[in-house]
């Protein structure tokens, strides 16, 4: 009770006027409601064991985690618009490009706010991978949280030669029926979206606004390739995962040959976690993959805004970065720009140890693709219904 | 003041406001009277929807597993009452038989995805004494063309307590006093079973079946774990229309719902509009 | 044969909970294993652990569910003998049935708009006022049938004795009707404890009860997790069940 009592006071002021002592005083004893993916066990014990009670005790603020992500919370901030809310029911969310993009569109993000963050300093927001948002600059609506790969998953022992294009693809899997599919989620639209940049033939085709007549020759063959090969998917490509963790399980049990991860530290944590077998490795296509950033949004209509800010700069800061950097906490990439930072923490992340089974980001570096246009993902999602799942 | 008006405003307000508004509410965003992307009265989003396949095939299918699993349910609730009534009211079988009311639909689904899910304890125990060779011969038993697994996670959460309602319409029915009359005017016990207990049950039951039957229509949890993506139950449509990245399927999603309402309230209102 | 029909019973309806307990407790659970590698109580012991979140679900699972049933319950009973002595009885019973029967996740999108005007959604309030309009519908069913000609005959007959209308409640009418109370009260209570559909909707995510916490793990394929909260879930009605499982049993929507 108390804590929303002074959630509302705060929100009254325009923390872009605050300095960050007053900032951080203000944020002191205030509630912050966090939606986010909560799809995998140590994503969300980063969050659990390690930042809700770091901020408790630096800075006496209490992070409410909940679930939600996409276009979840698109409906649910556009909601809030139609009945006319004050004050939305989250402060702080966990975005990617396709939801910064409709957040934008219907105008639902609080910013500019990154460059009141001290530690935005050490970003690396140069880095086009990291600067800009599914083609669309961030202009500080929104701050970066994580940057990764997508990979793909395989058995080294089961699969020591796997494909690594998709005329490859379709011989593997003509070779091993049922053994590889695509999950119906995002994980899975992004390999798509690689794949649409594939069958244009050039990495940076995509580039640019979207694109209907780009998009239509490039996903007609796309379409044309999995119905295709379908017959040979995992269930005869009737049916397909709609969940990342039970493809993870799928590919431990031996039911699939493959399975893939947004992020391409995931199989060292995986291991770790004695979910996949230790021979497990990660690759990535020859025609390449997308790099992405995963950021932190703060909703405009969020009653603590300043509560929110304090949660986002620690979130960034060396020491957060480091620890969701480390394969056995979480693995997620940073975003901060090592050479920037104190000497101390340079030698820290440069002594991080080692991956052991995921590639090395030097090797995969020059295969990755920038996302393209949201548009593109948002019709994959539902092109892939309309063109491969209901062709029954 | 009439000093019913409190009471019954309340009922009102509490019980038939709530389902009036909303659907009313989405009533207008169907025809796009309301809504921030709407811009006006319009058709298109009804006539769109009413020529897609998609809504007639998930409500071909939902009417269908309803359909199927309260037969289900019922039948075997009927075979087991007139095949083991004794057994079934002693203290522990009748205790196993209320033990599933614990357990909400999640978790039934739950379960029979932990079963019956290709590498659930089925598939474990199928390999292991050498039945199945390996994981990608175990059938497809969840998420399944037939929806084997939604039915068998409805059934197995509804047909005890058809069980126990025959159970207790023996009873309050009088039907064993009943079969003795019958007994001794000359019946057998098949024709007894047949003519008497069977018809006086279902008599007695059928609004309850009826009821379940629109439950099932209706169910959500199960097929969100248990279902496929094509075609999908009802509520899974809706759900998936209001989740959809498109915004301009909102105002389908609302025609969707008011679809199913008109169906489900028209059934409910011709059910005990007699009664 | 009835000793088959007796071992089926308990092969079908005990496993499960059989089966949480095990998956609860087990380490290395992979297939194609039968059975764990080991046992761990590392899972029952995180509950304690505040920040794990569902020690605080079992409570706000508890909160809601005894709530939403006291005021279904009490509102149900007293609305219900107005409507029952009506003579558009069979009208309000009909109306009763309407939004009972209807779809709890598509009523809840239904009512997501009012709740969104309101404030309420992604709070325990808003929850508890959306599983009340589900709960209530069913009470006013249960309690309809309940107020007959013989209630209202010992009613009367107390009036004419000089009791009054306070009297007649506690001294008649509520001890005549104690076990459609508790009966209705443990009836709305597992259909709050069982929501999930219309909770997740109405909650935005936020409001974490036990159900939503089950399909949070089921997400993660956590299985330890999502064994050890269902346990959390079921065990509570299975013991209840075990000293009177009489009230356990009315047509209530448990697909709410």
């Amino acid at each position: 009770m108390m804590a929303c009592n002074n959630a509302t006071i705060t929100s009254t002021q325009d923390p872009s006027q605050l300095n960050w002592k007053d900032i951080e005083q203000k944020a002191a004893g205030t509630t912050v409601q966090m939606t986010m993916w909560q799809g995998d066990p140590l994503i969300n014990r980063y969050m659990q064991d390690y930042v809700v009670p770091e901020l408790k005790q630096r800075y006496q603020i209490n992070l409410q985690l909940n679930t939600g992500q996409g276009n979840a919370l698109v409906k649910m901030m556009m909601a809030e618009k139609e009945s006319q809310q004050h004050t939305s029911a989250t402060d702080l969310c966990w975005i990617n490009g396709e939801t910064f993009f409709q957040l934008r569109q219907i105008d639902a993000l609080y910013g500019p706010f990154t460059q009141q963050l001290p530690n935005s300093q050490y970003i690396d927001f140069d880095n086009p991978f990291i600067g800009i948002d599914f083609q669309q600059k961030v202009d500080g609506f929104e701050c970066p949280w994580g940057n990764v790969q997508e990979c793909i998953i395989f058995d080294s022992v089961r699969t020591p030669a796997p494909p690594r294009n998709l005329q490859a693809l379709e011989a593997y899997v003509q070779a091993h029926p049922g053994k590889w599919t695509i999950p119906y989620e995002f994980t899975g639209m992004t390999l798509l979206k690689a794949w649409l940049i594939a069958l244009s033939g050039d990495k940076n085709a995509l580039n640019g606004d979207f694109d209907e007549e780009k998009y239509k020759a490039a996903s007609s063959q796309l379409w044309a390739y999995i119905n295709r090969i379908k017959p040979y998917f995992w269930r005869k490509g009737e049916t397909f995962p709609e969940n990342l963790a039970t493809m993870h399980q799928m590919f431990a049990n031996g039911e699939l040959d493959f399975t893939l991860s947004n992020n391409d530290a995931e199989v060292d944590n995986k291991i770790l976690q004695n979910i996949f077998p230790g021979t497990t490795k990660a690759y990535v296509f020859e025609t390449g993959t997308i790099q992405n950033s995963h950021y932190l949004g703060i909703p405009k209509l969020s009653g603590n805004k300043i509560g929110a800010m304090v949660v986002t700069n620690f979130m960034i800061s060396p020491e957060a970065q480091y620890r969701k950097y480390m394969p056995s906490v979480w693995g997620d990439g940073t975003v901060l720009d090592i050479q920037k930072l104190p000497q101390d923490w340079q030698l820290k992340f440069n002594n991080l140890p080692e991956r052991q089974h995921a590639p090395k980001r030097k090797d995969i570096q020059p295969y990755a693709l920038r996302e393209p246009a949201p548009e593109y993902m948002v019709r994959l999602f539902e092109d892939f219904r309309k063109y491969v799942i209901d062709q029954r | 003041m009439n000093k019913n008006a409190i009471p019954i405003g309340l009922f009102l307000m509490f019980s038939v406001l709530p389902l009036a508004a909303g659907l009313l509410y989405a009533l207008c965003y169907s025809l796009g009277w309301v809504g921030t992307l709407n811009t006006g009265f319009t058709l298109t989003y009804w006539s769109a929807t009413l020529r897609d396949g998609d809504l007639w095939s998930s409500l071909g299918l939902s009417a269908f597993i309803a359909l199927c699993s309260t037969a289900l349910s019922v039948g075997l609730g009927l075979v087991l009452v007139l095949g083991c009534k004794d057994v079934l009211q002693r203290r522990i079988p009748n205790y196993l038989l209320y033990t599933p009311l614990a357990m909400p639909p999640i978790i039934f689904s739950f379960w029979v995805f932990q079963l019956m899910g290709s590498s659930g304890l089925l598939a474990r125990w199928l390999i292991k004494t050498g039945w199945v060779r390996s994981i990608d011969t175990f059938p497809a038993l969840i998420n399944d063309r037939a929806h084997i697994g939604v039915m068998v996670a409805l059934v197995l959460s509804t047909f005890p307590v058809f069980t126990l309602l025959f159970l207790n319409y023996y009873q309050s029915e009088n039907i064993v006093g009943y079969s003795q009359l019958a007994h001794t005017l000359g019946a057998t016990k098949r024709q007894t079973q047949t003519s008497i207990i069977l018809p006086l049950l279902l008599r007695k039951a059928k609004p309850t079946i009826l009821l379940y039957a629109i439950f099932l229509f209706g169910v959500f949890e199960v097929p969100l774990l248990l279902g496929r993506q094509s075609p999908r139950m009802i509520s899974m449509l809706i759900h998936a229309n209001f989740n959809k990245f498109n915004l301009m399927d909102l105002p389908r999603a609302y025609v969707i719902t008011v679809i199913y309402a008109v169906i489900i309230l028209s059934i409910v209102w011709m059910l005990f509009r007699k009664k | 044969m009835k000793k088959i029909v007796v071992f089926l019973l308990i092969l079908v309806f005990l496993s499960p909970f059989a089966y949480f307990i095990v998956a609860s407790v087990a380490v290395n659970y992979r297939f194609p294993l039968l059975w764990p590698e080991g046992w761990t109580m590392d899972n029952w012991q995180q509950i304690f652990r505040t920040n794990n979140g569902l020690f605080d679900s079992v409570f706000t699972s508890l909160l809601i569910s005894v709530v939403t049933a006291a005021v279904s319950t009490s509102a149900g009973f007293v609305i219900s003998k107005t409507l029952a002595y009506h003579t558009k009885r069979s009208l309000f019973n009909i109306l009763a049935y309407l939004p009972y029967s209807f779809s709890p996740v598509i009523y809840a999108y239904c009512l997501y708009f009012f709740f969104n005007k309101s404030q309420l959604s992604g709070h325990i309030v808003g929850v508890l006022l959306a599983q009340f309009i589900l709960t209530f519908p069913f009470s006013i069913i249960l309690f309809l049938n309940h107020w007959n000609t013989e209630l209202k005959a010992v009613e009367e007959l107390t009036y004419t004795l000089g009791g009054s209308v306070t009297q007649a409640w506690r001294r008649v009418i509520i001890p005549m009707s104690k076990s459609i109370l508790l009966l209705c009260f443990f009836q709305t209570f597992l259909i709050s404890w069982f929501e999930y559909g219309l909770t997740s909707v109405i909650g935005l995510g936020k409001v974490h009860t036990l159900t939503i916490k089950v399909y949070q793990y089921i997400g993660e394929s956590n299985l330890g997790f999502a064994a050890l909260a269902s346990c959390l879930l079921v065990f509570p009605p299975l013991i209840l069940l075990w000293f009177n499982r009489h009230f356990m049993l009315a047509n209530n929507n448990q697909y709410a």
